[in-house]
């Protein structure tokens, strides 16, 4: 009997890929297309320049599957290809000298929603109660108020579930150095959601 | 354990990273010790906090992005040899030899790609300085390697419009050259972009495009196909028309043209998305480069290879490809015209060409694979700088020098595992909102 896609490893389903068969990558893609867009989504805030840059990321990866060398995870490569991705979105966006059409009204009012906004918006769970809004619009705040170093790490860590040893391939660092950033990250959110973390309990 | 030991492994803790002996061997620190236990609880508090944060859906993948993957799945195929099932291998696919490849990657690695762009900015300065020596013939003024656009305000008075160098220049048709190049829409400078449309479009192109570019190719006869009145066939790189870039690659590629043993799908597709040069990243990345002309001769002797496959002169089709290739396209217009080359390699029973400008495609391999250093790859069988159709050195595609991990905040540099492939800048067509990129292209610029 014919193996399902869903039962190969993301390698895998590359290596099928390579050799002609499509639904792999849409294996893949259907596989890893949510936790790597919230990691876009939550680096760079704005859903409609996330769903473009996970697009772009899955192109890159699409193009670059030719070469695909064993010697990293597939998901290692996916997150590099986005978080390189993210890094020239946030430098485009620092060397904006005036509103462009493209982002009319400023970082904080692009067309539509904040990140915290498109969440509630987005999960019906979360409406439930109120008070279970404001407790995510402070974590959110707080998670993009981190210094991005420390952010991307608490994102590919805490939402992607991605084991530190990888984190340290994709972002280029230490894995202690990954560590004491995940540690930083997660003391300032300890900081900044104290007043909450009754709020929290309170959900959990 | 002490508790400097046990602080450092209680992330791993948090997280389910630790074997099972020394997961066992910290929780029995942590039960001994209140700080260490008051350091786990907080991390865990704050875990349990951020976890409200449920994931957002990710939106469904495009139809074209999943035309463009049926498509790569098809081209993936052509690859190197690998372990694929008979039934799944393409018996048909050309296999690139272990030497051929070893060529490619060296082509690819850092030294060779900048070597690359300051001999090719050379060429720039070389070709800035000769400009006015290739002017006018009467109707048409040189402007690359072959590409002629009329330019009916300069008297003939220098010599062919072919020539490539012209030793004894008067300073007549350098002054001539000089009005023109503050008139004329073929900026070398910092002329922005947006002012070459009109005078284009309307003055200083009075003849098709793709009718003047036959030029150089004389003596290949042969009816022009029907190009599009007026300067829209141009693919302009001005971010103005970056809207009408999808249009304006169709016409390029004529749909009665198809490749040689490729994917009509991925031909389609490639060609129709907006140009790497309207890419508001490639702008921030290299703001001082100025834009040139040599979008225009690319194109143009694209649209000629084009028009030669048509008419099933492959030959000159070949020329006509490479000579593009030489001049500089940008990323995703390199592949396209590298894929149409391998389809019109393979009919005129070049094979081995062809196997080795398809794997200039795959990018990729060498030493050189830092993901944001997308490098124009210099395809191993592209057309060299002494192509025919192409006399003058060709025009450093400098706009797509890479983005540089240097440019990077350092907290957050992109390293990239060496091992990882190198994915090109190429996009499918539909990913990008082009037109409102426009004003900031603009203002980037400068």
């Amino acid at each position: 009997m014919r193996p399902r896609l869903t039962d190969f490893t993301d390698e895998g389903l590359l290596e099928r890929f390579r050799a002609g068969e499509a639904r792999a990558f849409e294996e893949l893609m259907r596989r890893h297309r949510t936790p790597i867009y919230n990691f876009i989504l939550r680096s760079v805030r704005h859903p409609h320049t996330s769903e473009e840059l996970l697009q772009d990321t899955w192109i890159r990866v699409l193009q670059g599957a030719a070469d695909f060398q064993h010697a990293s995870k597939f998901t290692t490569w996916a997150y590099t290809v986005a978080r390189n991705l993210c890094i020239d979105h946030a430098r485009k966006a620092s060397l904006r000298r005036h509103p462009s059409l493209d982002e009319a009204r400023g970082r904080d009012s692009e067309q539509g929603p904040t990140l915290g906004e498109s969440l509630s918006d987005a999960s019906p769970a979360v409406d439930r109660k109120v008070i279970g809004r404001e407790l995510q619009h402070r974590i959110l705040s707080a998670i993009e108020a981190l210094p991005s170093d420390q952010r991307e790490v608490f994102l590919l860590r805490e939402y992607s579930n991605l084991p530190f040893k990888d984190i340290a391939e994709i972002v280029g660092a230490p894995e202690n150095t990954v560590k004491s950033r995940m540690r930083y990250a997660l003391e300032r959110l300890q900081d900044a959601l104290a007043e909450y973390e009754d709020y929290a309990h309170a959900l959990g | 354990m002490d508790c400097d030991t046990c602080d450092e492994l209680l992330l791993d803790l948090v997280y389910g990273e630790l074997d099972e002996p020394r997961r066992t061997t910290v929780q029995h620190h942590v039960d001994g010790c209140a700080a260490c236990r008051g350091s786990l609880s907080r991390l865990r508090r704050v875990r349990q906090a951020v976890a409200k944060v449920g994931p957002t859906e990710a939106p469904e993948p495009s139809p074209a992005l999943l035309e463009a993957i049926h498509a790569a799945a098809r081209t993936t195929a052509v690859g190197p040899p690998r372990a694929v099932t008979p039934a799944l291998e393409d018996v048909s696919a050309p296999r690139t030899p272990a030497w051929l490849r070893r060529v490619g990657e060296f082509a690819m690695r850092r030294q060779v790609a900048m070597a690359a762009v300051f001999l090719l900015s050379i060429g720039l300065g070389l070709r800035l300085v000769r400009l006015p020596g290739n002017a006018g013939s009467g109707d048409a003024v040189e402007v690359g390697p072959s590409e002629v656009i009329p330019a009916q305000e300069v008297p003939s008075s220098s010599g062919p419009a072919g020539r490539p160098e012209a030793p004894a220049r008067s300073l007549a048709p350098e002054r001539q050259d000089l009005h023109r190049a503050t008139t004329a829409p073929r900026p070398h400078g910092t002329t922005p972009q947006r002012a070459e449309g009109p005078p284009l479009n309307g003055t200083h192109a009075p003849a098709p495009p793709s009718a003047v570019a036959h030029a150089p190719l004389q003596g290949n006869p042969g009816p022009a196909p029907t190009t599009p009145s007026g300067g829209d066939t141009l693919p302009t790189p001005a971010p103005t028309v970056v809207a009408g870039s999808s249009a304006n690659s169709n016409q390029q590629s004529p749909s009665n043209v198809r490749l040689g043993g490729s994917d009509p799908v991925l031909e389609q597709l490639l060609p129709r998305a907006p140009a790497l040069n309207n890419d508001p990243y490639q702008v921030a990345r290299a703001p001082e480069q100025p834009p040139s002309n040599a979008l225009y001769r690319w194109a143009a002797l694209e649209q000629q290879g084009d028009e030669f496959t048509s008419r099933g002169q492959l030959d000159q089709a070949i020329t006509a490809y490479r000579a593009a290739l030489a001049n500089g396209p940008d990323e995703r217009h390199r592949t396209a015209i590298t894929l149409r080359l391998v389809g019109v390699l393979n009919r005129a029973n070049r094979g081995e060409e062809a196997r080795a400008l398809s794997a200039s495609l795959r990018p990729g391999g060498g030493s050189n694979n830092d993901l944001l250093n997308a490098l124009p790859s210099p395809p191993p069988g592209a057309a060299p700088p002494e192509a025919p159709v192409a006399p003058v050195a060709p025009v450093a595609p400098v706009a797509q020098v890479p983005p540089s991990a240097n440019n990077l905040p350092p907290s957050s540099a992109p390293r990239v595992n060496p091992s990882l492939p190198r994915p090109s800048l190429n996009r499918p067509p539909t990913m990008r909102r082009s037109v409102n990129n426009a004003p900031m292209d603009q203002s980037l610029a400068y």
